[in-house]
């Protein structure tokens, strides 16, 4: 398969799970002893699997995005009411993840229009 | 993850924000009633958010209304006696509400609200955009 495709498609399934965490925290800001949540993206390393060829340290490496995401929960609460969301950071989280997402979209339309004109032969 | 199930999320918090609104707004109309089913001075009310799970792995939490509570400040008494309801000493009980509270609990209600609303539009954008692969 597409080493490309498939990295993007991690990319569009951890920014929807983290979307949906977001949302919940935003619609959440009212609520008494809610706490603020967040998905923790682990990346690792795994070249061996990738097969990439590296003749130099400097190469860029494979990133493998792993799939276990774990939902963090922040210690601090500065609201009296036990809840800590701010809405302002969430908005902007919000933003930043859907653009990520929009991106990761783009690139694999873009991926899409190279395999049609390799097939067309144009 | 359902994209789906994210809108209602943010459909949870329209909800829930448009109670709040409502209860606000009666607060404010009943700013001088004295008189109520119940007997006595209108109380205020407030409502009480909690938050519920939407998905099976629990990463969704939608927000809904799970009472409203009437506030046990005392009314106030104020020297009116020619209001019907004075008693012998001159004095009317009056609902104990600020009408500042109510202002600044109601922009915060719009301001949340439309935070949401916005949200709920670039989970449609995200949504539409992943209709457009490969076109």
């Amino acid at each position: 398969m597409d080493l490309t495709l498939k990295r993007l498609e991690e990319i569009i399934r951890f920014t929807m799970q983290r979307h949906g965490v977001l949302l919940s925290n935003l619609a959440n800001s009212d609520t008494p002893r809610y706490r603020a949540k967040d998905v923790r993206f682990e990346s690792v390393f795994d070249e061996e699997r990738l097969r990439l060829e590296k003749t130099a340290p400097t190469h860029l490496r494979a990133i493998e995005i792993s799939g276990s995401t774990e939902t963090i929960t922040d210690t601090d609460a500065p609201w009296l009411d036990g809840n800590n969301v701010e809405e302002d950071v969430e908005m902007a989280k919000i933003t930043e993840n859907a653009l990520l997402y929009q991106t990761a979209m783009r690139l694999i339309n873009d991926r899409f229009k190279m395999y049609r004109n390799l097939i067309s032969g144009r | 993850m359902n994209i789906l199930k994210a809108f209602d999320v943010s459909a949870s918090a329209l909800v829930a924000q448009k109670r709040r609104m409502n209860t606000i707004a009666s607060n404010m109309a009943n700013i001088n009633t004295t008189r109520t089913p119940e007997g006595g001075p209108y109380r205020r009310r407030d409502v009480v958010f909690s938050s519920f799970v939407l998905d099976e792995e629990g990463r969704l939490e939608g927000v809904g209304v799970s009472e409203v509570v009437k506030s046990d400040k005392p009314p106030k008494a104020v020297y009116d006696p020619a209001h019907p309801d004075a008693d012998e000493n001159g004095y009317v009980l009056m609902p104990n509400i600020n009408l500042i509270e109510e202002m600044v609990n109601m922009m915060m209600a719009t301001r949340v609200y439309e935070a949401n609303v916005n949200a709920f539009n670039i989970t449609k954008s995200m949504y539409l955009k992943a209709l457009e692969l490969g076109r």
